[in-house]
């Protein structure tokens, strides 16, 4: 019986724990886009170098 | 002609395929100089793979706009509104990006444009098709940051965030904390109640341990109940200052009471406590209204789309001139200059010339119509034809554009309240309730007033509204969940009450019982030429190949002939040489002059085909029918409904659509203002009346009826006015949906039924002192349990489904 002593504590700390990280996540804008990012980590990557090519062309260009 | 397909945006391509280029090492067909720049511009970023990610066809193409254009974005007041200063000499833009279809768009956006030089940050949001742009105007232009998203095809214009915005967004994550603190909540709630029911079903539980888990169950059900719940008490506050005992006045008050009880049980150790009904009555209905809340906003972001249909600058003469001025600039009798692909800044008339201009956004029609000189010209329709001039007549709030929006306004007013059943019974109940609770304190006072606080709080508990406030919501939720499915998105709660009590559906027709594309429809060989009906067609097909005109689009099919020298002539048809002969197709005095002949049949449009100017065939082209068109509006006659074809086109071809579908009721030629006085015709006299249509035209007829569905194709707009917008774009979810609101109704008062009686029933024995409060607390749990079980029915199909043959009797 004395262990509910320390579980029903412990699990109110995690709770709040749990509840603080959630809203931060909200309000951090993580709940803003529900769709978008299920999909993005089936994306590689930008490739680095090909980024840079891309960079001189378009500063030539401009 | 060729099967030939665009790699980038998969148009058919003619042949020879003229424009290329090479992804992942391979050269693949482009159609026009407009896809091969933009298919080129996302190869040279290193971001080839998005074609390997995509999941909706491209749509981004041709958007190589001018510099010039972008130009004006560069100018400081111009920026105003959609850019601000952030830290270290950064600004940060909000774009609207068009043209975005799926998740990989994201990520070629994201990564083409921070791949930029001078660009700190992107983040493009899926959901709102809204980017977030910081970047150094030092190192880089605003107008090229714009000319950059335009060569990977897509369209960028300025998003100035105004007041409805902010709001809906905070008010999405207000809501979503809520949520998680109820659900949070609630979950450890239920696990303690758990212990506490086991333990008072055993009867051994030492009254230290059962203390410590009620004071843990208030902990963690406080915020559940201050927090959470806060909008309910808001509402039904509102309700009670308004002298209308709403929906939210009984689960506030069952809410409250429950939980202002159980902390008396905890805190001085006598009574039940009811931290478990309390905390899942607010995590189940706040997860109901949250689902309403979001098709809520996706809504009302489908109408800003409607600012979008306006250019951000146009072309204005000026002494002899044309120079580009932002479209606030413009004023009555200026003359501008329309490029093809252009929006039409503001409504005036054509100069000189010829032109076509797509107005679907403002009439839902999806074929361009011809323009000549003199001709008004709509502001936010598309010039798809020549470069023209025009003279300004209406600007900004004169608009033909902000009238209809304006009209949509009005009907939205009085739109028909539809009174709603559970929350007047349930309304009424609580003041009886809150009658019966008082007397019975009151004569309990006086037999014994120890007992009167628990045996009054037993008949608020168990006479507590839960099941009848849980009856009409849920329900509504699970029909709607299955109808979203099906494809019919519900985009207002009144639908399927409206629904059930229809009894004249009144479709529009072009885009709505028709698919809005042309079609060849029927061959008729005059003379005995040899021809076969299929040689006719290959030989037209040849001869359309080289035309823009819409109608040529019901020739996509490839055939073997190849045409040569061939002419347009605009307004009567085409000719040209096959095989040596000389062939015509058009109309009947230009195909075959001077013979007189008539089309075999007044319906549809025909076009003779000639050789050497002697009639060979007529070709019927008709805008096809949906397939499912024909069955439904059977199905919903076999339902008792009666059915109206109400259009805005010509009267043969409305009355021959009609007979193909055996409409008895049909009216022509109708502008949107006859249209709305029918149908208020029609409820004068008693009739539910429901639109289906398509449109901004339709938009206020929508908005007039009692409930309307807008198909899915139909513009943005009109799926903001309409209460359901049909995106599957299949007929027979129609029907379903009609049977499915009856079904609603159906258990709907099953449900009000069981509670009612169950919380009458059980009235008496509380009020006589039977039950205990931890038995009233199980009764309501139980009921509530019921209810929602018998609500989740709903949202499976039914157990004779509308495909089997046993439905079809």
């Amino acid at each position: 019986m004395e262990s509910l002593i320390i579980l029903l504590p412990l699990a109110l700390v995690m709770i709040a724990l749990a509840t603080v990280v959630l809203l931060w996540a909200v309000d951090d804008g993580q709940f803003d886009d529900l769709d978008g990012p299920a999909h993005s980590i089936l994306f590689d990557e930008p490739i680095k170098p090909a980024a840079t090519n891309k960079q001189n062309k378009n500063n030539d260009n401009g | 002609m060729s099967d030939s397909r665009c790699f980038h945006c998969s148009l058919p391509i003619d042949e020879p395929i003229r424009f290329f280029a090479t992804i992942d090492g391979i050269c693949q067909p482009m159609c026009c100089p407009g896809c091969q720049a933009v298919a080129e511009a996302i190869v040279a970023g290193g971001l080839g793979s998005y074609y390997q990610h995509r999941t909706g066809s491209t749509s981004q193409q041709n958007t190589l706009e001018p510099l010039e254009e972008l130009a004006i974005y560069d100018r400081a007041d111009q920026q105003q509104g959609f850019v601000h200063r952030a830290d270290q000499g950064c600004m940060v833009a909000n774009l609207m990006i068009d043209g975005i279809t799926c998740s990989a768009c994201i990520w070629l956006l994201e990564n083409h444009l921070s791949a930029l030089h001078g660009v700190v940050q992107v983040s493009v949001n899926l959901s709102t098709h809204e980017a977030e742009i910081t970047w150094q105007p030092d190192q880089l232009p605003l107008s090229q940051l714009l000319l950059a998203i335009h060569q990977i095809g897509y369209r960028a214009s300025p998003w100035r965030a105004d007041q409805q915005e902010l709001r809906l967004k905070q008010e999405n994550r207000t809501f979503i904390r809520r949520l998680a603190v109820a659900g949070i909540g609630a979950m450890q709630v239920m696990m303690y109640a758990i212990a506490l029911y086991s333990g008072a079903i055993s009867e051994d539980m030492p009254a230290f341990q059962r203390d410590l888990l009620r004071l843990f169950s208030a902990i963690m059900a406080t915020p559940v109940v201050l927090y959470s719940a806060a909008p309910f008490y808001r509402t039904a506050w509102r309700d009670i200052k308004l002298c209308h005992l709403g929906m939210d006045v009984p689960v506030a008050i069952a809410i409250g009471s429950a939980y202002l009880a159980s902390l008396w049980a905890t805190f001085f150790a006598e009574g039940e406590v009811y931290y478990d009904s309390a905390t899942m009555f607010t995590f189940f209905l706040l997860t109901g209204r949250y689902l309403e809340l979001r098709a809520r906003h996706a809504t009302i972001r489908a109408a800003r789309s409607l600012t979008g249909l306006l250019p951000p600058s146009c072309l204005k003469a000026v002494s002899g001139q044309f120079i580009r001025v932002p479209i606030t600039d413009l004023l009555v009798n200026d003359t501008v200059r329309i490029l093809p692909g252009d929006a039409i800044p503001a409504d005036g008339l054509l100069l000189q010339g010829t032109t076509s201009v797509n107005e679907a956004m403002l009439t839902g029609e999806h074929l361009p119509r011809k323009k000549q000189s003199g001709d008004a010209l709509l502001c936010g329709t598309i010039n798809m034809g020549h470069p023209v001039e025009m003279r300004v007549t209406h600007v900004t709030e004169q608009t033909q554009l902000a009238g209809i929006l304006q009209l949509q306004r009005q009907a939205q007013q009085d739109k028909p309240a539809i009174a709603r059943l559970a929350d007047k019974v349930a309304g009424w109940f609580v003041l009886f309730v809150l009658l019966v609770a008082m007397a019975v304190y009151w004569v309990w006072s006086g037999i014994a007033p120890d007992d009167a606080f628990w045996i009054t709080l037993s008949v608020l508990v168990i006479t507590c509204p839960c099941a009848l406030s849980l009856a009409t919501p849920t329900c509504l939720t699970a029909a709607t969940g299955y109808l979203h499915r099906q494809g019919l998105l519900v985009t207002r709660s009144l639908l399927l009450e409206g629904l059930h009590s229809v009894n004249h559906i009144i479709f529009d027709k072009t885009g709505t019982l028709t698919e809005g594309n042309p079609a060849l429809a029927n061959v008729i060989i005059i003379n005995d030429t040899g021809l076969s009906p299929q040689t006719v067609v290959e030989l037209a097909a040849a001869l359309e190949a080289h035309s823009e005109h819409p109608i040529a689009r019901a020739f996509a099919t490839p055939g073997r002939y190849k045409a040569t020298d061939v002419h347009n002539h605009a307004g009567h048809g085409i000719d040209g040489m096959i095989d040596g002969a000389h062939y015509c197709l058009g109309r009947s005095d230009f195909a075959a002059p001077g013979q007189q002949l008539m089309p075999p049949d007044e319906q549809g449009q025909w076009l003779l085909l000639s050789r050497h100017h002697q009639p060979v065939a007529w070709l019927q082209i008709t805008d096809t029918l949906r397939p499912q068109a024909v069955s439904t509006i059977e199905r919903l006659h076999r339902l008792g409904k009666t059915v109206t074809l109400l259009s805005g086109d010509s009267t043969p071809v409305v009355a021959a659509t009609a007979r193909m579908l055996n409409i008895r009721h049909c009216l022509a030629e109708q502008r949107p203002e006859q249209k709305l006085s029918y149908i208020k015709k029609m409820q004068a006299v008693g009739q539910r009346v429901m639109m289906v249509g398509d449109g901004i035209n339709d938009v206020p007829v929508l908005a007039g009826a009692d409930v309307s569905i807008a198909m899915g194709n139909a513009s943005d707009l009109t799926r903001t006015s309409a209460d359901g917008v049909l995106i599957s774009g299949n007929l027979e979810h129609l029907a379903d949906a009609l049977c499915l609101a009856a079904r609603t109704q159906r258990i709907i008062r099953q449900n009000l039924l069981w509670a009612l009686g169950y919380n009458l029933t059980a009235l008496p024995l509380a009020a006589a002192g039977m039950v205990a409060p931890w038995m009233a607390a199980a009764g309501m749990t139980l009921s509530s349990l019921l209810v929602v079980t018998n609500a989740l029915r709903l949202s499976r199909p039914p157990a004779f489904s509308p495909g089997s043959a046993l439905w079809k009797v």
